[in-house]
């Protein structure tokens, strides 16, 4: 089997082996470019190697949870996590290995390499998987070669490929993957060239930073740019920027470093070079028919093409739908700078608003001011979430970049091993049920318990049937002697031991990185679960608004209420997620051919362990207070504000999918099983039900006689 | 739910040929591949056998059986693609009365068997179903009794 092939003996009989980014390649090279030396690790390897191995069928049943249409975002990002550590762990047989070894140029052995994507749907003239598979730029040696190869081969399973796909109906197990492997020229200038703007099509629109491309290509360093008249090359337009960092080869891989101070006011590209850039842009588009997307760099006055596609957005009417995906990819840089934010500007405001706001008596507002109040709480209300989606929601992507530089680094069994280094970091949800434990462990009365947890501001969500569902749940937790204690420490002594072993994988100089990675994650992690509490507790704001005006409204007095009438109420909090509009039909379906059950159902493994119990259907607020010890609870989601019932539960069962949601990262912190991503476990189980929960494969089973 | 799991057990038993029997002898199962037919309201499967079989002969003593029909095509994609439908109920042979009946729903199916269930020697059965246990993307266990 040929495992590498050399670009100059590519023809067209080649090209569905390797890809649109290699076959364009080879174009360039027979017209003379200057191309860096490249080899090509055909599609059928990446087959041989999916099918020798046994990995095709592993990512069948990875894949096959949930039909693909129906995953979340969430739950695509955890099947891409588990499959990239099903390829991280998978060697390359034996063939393929000395195959490699004994076709791949003499000389790359020796020198510092790119391994690039080149997949058989990627960069055809209909849709451009540009950003979407990964690069490894800087690869030296050839086991880091081959480790290269195969992260290059997993990148076709990552998330956002996953979302593109499911966004342009291709089916993912009929993907394959050419990788491509270049000598990097390392270039004191790069850049990359649309030789039409997709916005405009009489113009060109260049981009250039110093260093590698890396740096452009991932968003880490803002580029210069230049507008270019198509028609005659003239500069029309350009934009500097505060030019501060540039993308050089580490010692594996690339890192950003300071730009000398000499270049902070020089722009990477002088007048002649954009315009011998530009001149290349348009012979290639004549050479290929249509507009291009350039990759270049410059080095030794070189103008060095790393890569050619076809501009996909050409001509349409909707923005890049990999535009979404595409921001899925945040830098630690990126991270930093949010996570300054929410701790110290967003979480404290909605505290302090949601203060605020529980200090208001709703009661005993005129209808003109009530009117007011509600009305300020809804604009604050969507002003909150607004904010929530753009900087909160990103930030938690924190986790998953670490949950990926972990399992690079570790090449863990568990692809999941993460988040138990994650965990125990203060989360407000755990604080809060903590207090409550020491409250029940004070046998105190229950208006006394009322009192006490109305006077204290971590419960200023929790009023009305809520207040009550936790003073009545206090009395059952003494009957847990100690449980969660123990889990506790035992996560610590998890915890201790796995961070142990993940620094151990840094050499002394990189300790302290390793170490800022780690305290990042760790408050992505916390961050997830606090800024959900405190909006949570400006949601909680509103509904007892939306609750005084439905009273009002009975009574149907005042002009102001006459108005509001006509205003229909917001639903908000848990009231509204768990209703969603479904019915909620019984776990035995009828129809007229014949009587169904569900006896077993796969969703996805969120927290290890087995529990068998009476199943425990909550679907409104007073089903929390009917809760009893060892019950395995099925909802909608468990809402920040009904943490507290969880540590009475022997398991959980949830309808929304996903490792790293509110209640999978609770149920991990208590080691309760939990199985979420069932999305008919309400339809499906009855309250009473006997059921067990897997939480190490993703299983329920309802046990029937 | 309901209409969306019948219509796919339907499918399959639509699509395939054959199953695998289970028959019971002395509490020891046995299992040979039979040619079904499935009857319109899949409440009764029909298959055929010899009646020198040792199949013939457990049912003789047992009615139980158990009746596994699937698609898998020996690939990765099994994992992903594959439906299996377990049929549970008990088989008795077709009386000489309705054989003409049977026999046409079977031989619709089955064209080629027309001489094997002509001779003396065949038997036909029917299995009346007491449920059918579907299994698809590999874990998911549903329970349909017709």
């Amino acid at each position: 089997m040929r495992v590498v092939l050399n670009l100059s003996d590519l023809s067209s009989e080649h090209q569905p082996y390797v890809g649109g980014k290699a076959a364009t390649l080879a174009s360039l090279r027979q017209k003379s470019h200057n191309i860096p030396p490249t080899q090509v690790v055909p599609s059928y390897v990446y087959q041989e190697f999916l099918e020798t191995t046994q990995l095709a069928g592993q990512i069948q049943v990875e894949m096959g949870r949930k039909d693909f249409s129906e995953m979340r975002w969430e739950e695509m990002w955890d099947a891409s996590l588990r499959i990239r550590n099903l390829f991280q762990r998978t060697p390359l047989p034996e063939a393929i290995r000395s195959g490699l070894r004994e076709q791949l140029n003499p000389d790359f052995l020796e020198k510092a390499l790119v391994v690039r994507s080149s997949s058989s749907e990627e960069d055809s003239a209909r849709q451009s998987f540009a950003g979407l598979h990964d690069s490894v730029v800087n690869v030296q040696g050839i086991k880091r070669l081959e480790t290269a190869i195969i992260t290059v081969w997993a990148s076709l399973w990552s998330d956002r490929a996953l979302l593109y796909r499911k966004e342009l109906n291709l089916d993912p197990h009929r993907s394959s993957m050419a990788v491509v492997i270049q000598t990097l020229i390392i270039g004191e200038r790069s850049g990359v060239l649309f030789t039409q703007n997709p916005n405009d099509k009489t113009t060109a629109s260049l981009e250039a930073v110093y260093g590698l491309n890396a740096g452009l290509v991932d968003g880490s360093i803002e580029p210069d740019g230049w507008e270019i008249s198509r028609a005659n090359g003239a500069i029309l337009k350009q934009r500097s920027v505060h030019r501060s960092s540039f993308m050089a080869a580490d010692k594996h891989g690339t890192k950003k470093e300071k730009l000398p101070s000499s270049l902070e006011n020089k722009p990477p590209l002088s007048a002649s070079e954009i315009a011998a850039i530009f001149n290349l842009g348009k012979e290639i588009e004549i050479c290929f028919g249509s507009p291009q997307d350039i990759e270049w760099t410059i080095q030794n006055s070189i103008i060095w093409l790393l890569q050619a596609r076809p501009i996909t957005t050409l001509n349409q009417d909707i923005s890049d739908p990999r535009t979404g995906y595409l921001n899925l990819h945040r830098s630690f840089e990126e991270l930093k700078t949010l996570r300054l934010k929410i701790e110290t500007d967003l979480i404290p405001c909605m505290e302090h608003l949601a203060t605020t706001m529980a200090q208001v008596n709703l009661q005993e507002l005129s209808d003109t001011r009530f009117v007011n109040e509600l009305n300020n709480r809804r604009e604050s209300l969507d002003e909150w979430e607004e904010k929530y989606r753009t900087y909160c929601i990103p930030m938690a992507h924190g986790i998953r970049l670490f949950g990926t530089f972990y399992n690079d680094l570790c090449r863990p069994e568990e692809p999941f091993e993460f988040v138990q280094l994650l965990s125990g970091t203060g989360m407000k949800a755990l604080q809060r049920n903590q207090a409550l434990l020491e409250l029940a462990s004070q046998g105190l009365k229950n208006e006394d318990l009322e009192e006490i947890i109305s006077g204290d501001d971590r419960f200023n969500d929790v009023t009305g049937n809520y207040k009550k569902s936790i003073v009545d749940l206090l009395s059952h937790f003494p009957k847990q002697p100690g449980a969660h204690k123990v889990s506790i420490q035992k996560n610590e002594q998890d915890r201790k031991h796995l961070e142990k072993h993940y620094l151990a994988k840094f050499s002394t100089d990189e300790r302290d990185k390793g170490v800022e990675i780690l305290e990042l994650a760790r408050a992505s992690y916390r961050l997830r679960d606090d800024d959900n509490i405190s909006l949570g507790k400006i949601r909680h704001q509103l509904d007892l608004a939306e609750k005084e005006l439905q009273r009002r409204l009975k009574k149907a007095t005042g002009q102001n209420l006459a108005v509001l009438a006509h205003a229909e109420a917001k639903e908000t909090g848990f009231h509204a997620s768990t209703r969603l509009g479904r019915d909620h039909s019984p776990h035995l379906l009828r129809s007229k051919h014949g009587q169904i059950s569900v006896r077993q159902y796969q969703g996805q493994p969120a927290a290890a362990g087995i529990a068998t119990g009476k199943a425990r259907i909550i679907q409104q607020d007073s089903d929390l207070k009917t809760v009893e010890t060892g019950e395995i609870l099925v909802c909608d989601a468990i809402d920040p504000v009904m943490t507290f019932v969880v540590p009475l539960a022997g398991g959980i069962i949830e309808r929304r999918g996903g490792m790293l949601i509110h209640g999978a990262i609770i149920a991990r912190e208590y080691r309760i099983p939990c199985v979420t991503g069932i999305a008919e476990a309400t339809n499906i189980i009855k309250t009473g039900d006997k059921v067990t929960v897997d939480g190490y494969l993703g299983l329920i089973t309802i046990h029937r006689e | 739910m309901t209409d969306d799991i019948y219509n796919k057990v339907a499918e399959l038993f639509q699509t395939q040929n054959l199953g695998v029997l289970a028959t019971n002898l002395d509490g020891h199962p046995y299992t040979t591949l039979v040619a079904f037919a499935e009857e319109k309201n899949l409440k009764h499967l029909l298959f055929a056998t010899s009646r020198a079989t040792r199949k013939f002969a457990n049912l003789g003593q047992d009615k139980s059986v158990s009746l596994l029909i699937d698609n898998r095509q020996n690939k990765a994609d099994d994992f992903h693609e594959a439906m299996a439908v377990t049929v549970r109920g008990e088989a008795t042979e077709i009386s000489v009365n309705d054989k003409p009946q049977k026999l046409t729903i079977y031989l619709a199916k089955h064209p080629s068997l027309r001489n094997f269930v002509r001779s003396p020697n065949c038997a036909l059965f029917s299995i009346t179903v007491d449920c059918f246990i579907i299994v698809d993307h590999f874990q998911n266990v549903v329970e349909l009794r017709p």
